[in-house]
């Protein structure tokens, strides 16, 4: 198969236009040079006069330099003599050639520039430019531009827009509100407003802190109280409720001076705590608040006779036998392991204190918690055995469970005397007397006689005072007794064993508490701040018109 | 005792007046017990975040100061050693601002670009302390245009030797002319300089026939000359780019931390 040679001449004028020369030559070895013998003629002056030879010798392409000036390079390298292959560069002086080998036919292209050498000052000068990094990459304005504009977008236009503006979170939201964390208008109603009370309010329902609050804001404009001031959001977990207790003592270190004569005592911590005060009733029921330091005025004031020596004393005379009463056989925590359940007399008295008022009529008692029921209920017993005759000496199982002094004779009843309503209410109105006066209510209660105009026919002309036992002592503070279970009543109760009269207070002071509890972070004892014992407001819970339905709630969130 | 640069400018004076205030502001901040602890929203809180803000408008203002050849305002050397110590001093009052609270959002990202501002300028500083004395223009070397038409004549030179010469001369000639390509890579990788494989070279030598011998010995010469002028031109590329090259991050990103900033400031009051 005979080989031939191509040669393509493409030569472009400043302007666009080209100029295309092509050569074929049906030979398989061909000369380019400058003049001589050469097939090929090459118009340039750095190209010899026989400068090289393309042959093909049967099975390859090959180029020799024929002892030219300049040179053959092949793809750069400097040589004599070279194989060549589709796609390389063949440099004659300044004449570079592009080979195309296609089967028999060997395809040489030169590709001249409008001006064929570059002058060498502009080669270096681009030599030159290529050592500066400049050249290599955009300028430092173009990237400043595209970042700031790219960061405008992004960072600022972006959650401008629209509802998203997480990014712009100032930090972690507590757990509590994490459901309407992508709501940023649920808290931030208005853009460059602080949070607002009524946002807060929308979902929670608080008792406010103190009476004067309203009227302390109103006389302080300058001063903001705000739910956000002291609830910050936006810090994990550790900040919606802080325990910091300067919220508190900030005001109440001196609140002799903030509120003088408001009976505020001033505390700057639990170290400085004042020692605790109660509420003590006078006779016209009017409360003041005593410290329990102050002896002669720190009484028990309710209207109850409990002799705590007596009931605590080993072997009592029980129901079944003797009794040896623990304090937990009145004095039972709540179902929150919190509190103390109120004394009932059915539920801790009545095994022992029986509440009948005649001996003659043992299965008859009169009830308990009303005094207003008492004359009726004597009436009426009276009435059934003086007007209806029924016979008060038949067995009766009640009055043969009645205990009885061991080598007592069981006398025979005394029949009642007399007949007719008048013996009933004679009878009634002495049951009565003794109930109120020596016995039954008189054990544990005061009582008060009324006044005669107030005495008719067929009420009790007795009453008996109102208890009034405090469920809480302390009631400016929370105090669990669950959470101090481990203890036995008395390390607190120090002297309840040795009390005979109701008005002993048997309340531990702050220095019982002071033994484990410590303000700051004292080594060795309870963390205890303002809010371990008091609370600044009550939850009221979620008041009934604000709520709604979780479903439509749940729909309305962003997530 | 070595000259003053703009580090040592007067003695480290604006080392020392940044390390003063930040210890300053370091014991208030360490003394201040914020109710509801230390953040941004704090009375020093607010204080450092305004310092701040305006120590990086300054700082910023230094792009504007450096290019004002008639300003009045102090010289250049005394604004560079300031820019450089007070720069490094917000890498501690920021955290100061934001009681060292961070999280995934806008305002972590600004102290973000701000770290990656700083963190570049101290590379652009050492480059700058460390190699601009290698600099030969500096010294009076010659200009990058000599160089390369000077390696260019000795290649031409070379070149020259090797006009009918066999092939294995050209084979020497090829190993030893290696070609004068600058990229990215050639400037600021050390490891892309110009260099020969001299054992391979040595033995190419032998294989020269013993006419050619002296002339190869000459071109080699020419080569190994040219080869060191290439490696000192890639040498000095190299530092040129290093001195330039951090500019490309700090400058744009310093950017993009003002508008990180700007829109820090503006949505902590547009969610107050």
């Amino acid at each position: 198969m005979a080989f031939g040679f191509r040669f393509i001449h493409e030569k472009s004028s400043g302007t666009g236009a080209s100029e295309r020369r092509v050569v074929d030559l049906q030979q398989s070895e061909v000369i380019f040079g400058r003049g001589g013998a050469s097939h090929v003629l090459l118009s340039s002056h750095k190209v010899g006069t026989e400068h090289a030879k393309f042959f093909w010798d049967g099975e390859k392409l090959l180029v020799a330099d024929l002892a030219s000036p300049t040179g053959v390079r092949v793809n750069g390298r400097l040589v004599s003599r070279a194989e060549l292959h589709d796609g390389d560069t063949v440099l004659l002086g300044d004449v570079e050639l592009t080979l195309r080998l296609d089967g028999s036919i060997a395809e040489l292209t030169w590709l001249e520039a409008p001006q064929a050498s570059i002058p060498d000052a502009e080669r270096i000068a681009s030599a030159v430019g290529k050592l500066r990094v400049d050249s290599y990459l955009p300028s430092i304005r173009a990237l400043s531009i595209v970042l700031v504009a790219l960061g405008t977008v992004a960072w600022l236009a972006y959650p401008l827009g629209t509802s998203s503006k997480r990014q712009w979170s100032s930090g972690p939201i507590s757990s509590q509100h994490k459901l309407i964390e992508n709501d940023c208008v649920k808290c931030h109603a208005e853009p460059f407003k602080p949070v607002r009370d009524q946002e807060c309010q929308a979902c929670h329902s608080m008792s406010e802190h103190a009476q004067g609050y309203s009227t302390f804001v109103s006389q302080h404009a300058g001063l903001e109280m705000r739910c956000a001031q002291c609830h910050m959001e936006h810090n994990g977990d550790h900040a919606l409720i802080s325990r910091d207790q300067r919220f508190c003592t900030s005001c109440h270190a001196e609140m002799s001076k903030l509120k003088p004569g408001a009976d505020i005592e001033d505390v700057s911590s639990f170290d400085q705590h004042p020692q605790f005060r109660i509420e003590v009733r006078d006779a016209l029921g009017a409360v003041t608040k005593v410290s329990l330091d102050d002896s002669s005025r720190a009484k028990d004031s309710s209207q109850i006779k409990l002799n705590h020596k007596l009931h605590l004393k080993q072997g009592l005379e029980g129901k079944d036998g003797p009794v040896t009463l623990e304090c937990s056989a009145c004095h039972q925590l709540d179902e929150n392991f919190k509190q103390l359940k109120p004394i009932e007399f059915d539920k801790h008295c009545r095994d022992c204190h029986s509440l009948g008022f005649d001996e003659r009529l043992p299965e008859a008692e009169v009830p308990h918690g009303d005094s207003e029921a008492v004359f009726p209920a004597l009436f009426a017993a009276y009435s059934r055995v003086v007007l209806l005759g029924e016979d008060q000496s038949l067995p009766n199982p009640a009055r043969d469970m009645e205990r009885d002094k061991p080598g007592d004779l069981d006398p025979e009843p005394a029949q009642i005397e007399g007949s007719g309503v008048s013996a009933v209410v004679e009878n009634a109105r002495e049951a009565e007397r003794q109930l109120f006066t020596r016995t039954g209510c008189f054990l544990c209660h005061s009582y008060k006689e009324k006044p005669e105009l107030l005495q008719t026919s067929t009420n009790s002309h007795y009453e008996v005072l109102k208890p009034g036992v405090p469920n809480v002592w302390f009631t400016a503070a929370r105090f669990s007794h669950g959470a101090h279970e481990e203890f036995t009543c008395e390390s607190c109760h120090e002297k309840t064993r040795e009390s005979t009269q109701t008005s002993e207070l048997l309340l531990p002071g702050k220095k019982m508490c002071q033994d484990c509890h410590a303000s700051g972070r004292r080594q060795g004892y309870v963390s205890s701040d303002c809010v371990e014992c008091h609370s600044y407001h009550d939850s009221l819970g979620f008041p009934h018109e604000k709520k709604q339905d979780i479903a439509s709630y749940i729909k309305g969130l962003t997530r | 005792m070595s000259q003053e640069t703009f580090l040592n400018y007067r003695r480290f004076k604006w080392l020392w007046i940044t390390a003063a205030a930040l210890v300053v502001l370091t014991i208030i901040y360490a003394v201040d017990r914020p109710i509801g602890g230390r953040n941004g929203g704090t009375a020093v809180g607010y204080t450092y975040g305004t310092l701040a803000a305006l120590g990086i408008v300054w700082l910023m203002a230094f792009g504007l100061r450096k290019r004002s050849y008639r300003s009045s305002l102090g010289t250049l050397e005394g604004w560079l050693a300031a820019h450089v110590w007070i720069g490094l001093g917000l890498l501690l009052l920021v955290p100061l601002h934001s009681g060292f609270s961070f999280s995934c959002n806008v305002h972590t990202l600004a102290y973000l670009l701000m770290v990656v501002t700083i963190v570049t300028g101290i590379w652009g500083a050492a480059n700058y302390s460390t190699l601009s004395a290698r600099i030969s223009a500096h010294r009076g070397g010659a200009k990058d245009e000599l160089v390369v038409e000077r390696i260019q004549d000795l290649s031409d030179q070379a070149e020259q030797l090797c006009r009918g010469k066999s092939e294995a001369f050209l084979k020497l000639y090829n190993e030893f002319c290696v070609p004068f390509k600058p990229s990215l890579g050639w400037i600021l990788l050390r490891s892309r300089q110009p260099k020969v494989d001299a054992s391979a070279a040595s033995g190419m030598l032998s294989g020269v026939a013993e006419g050619e011998r002296a002339d190869a010995v000459s071109m080699i010469g020419l080569l190994d000359q040219r080869l060191d002028m290439l490696r000192s031109l890639a040498e000095q590329a190299r530092i040129r780019a290093l001195l330039r090259v951090w500019l490309y991050v700090h400058v744009p990103v310093s950017f993009a931390l003002c508008v990180a900033l700007v829109v820090h400031i503006f949505s902590v009051f547009y969610l107050w």
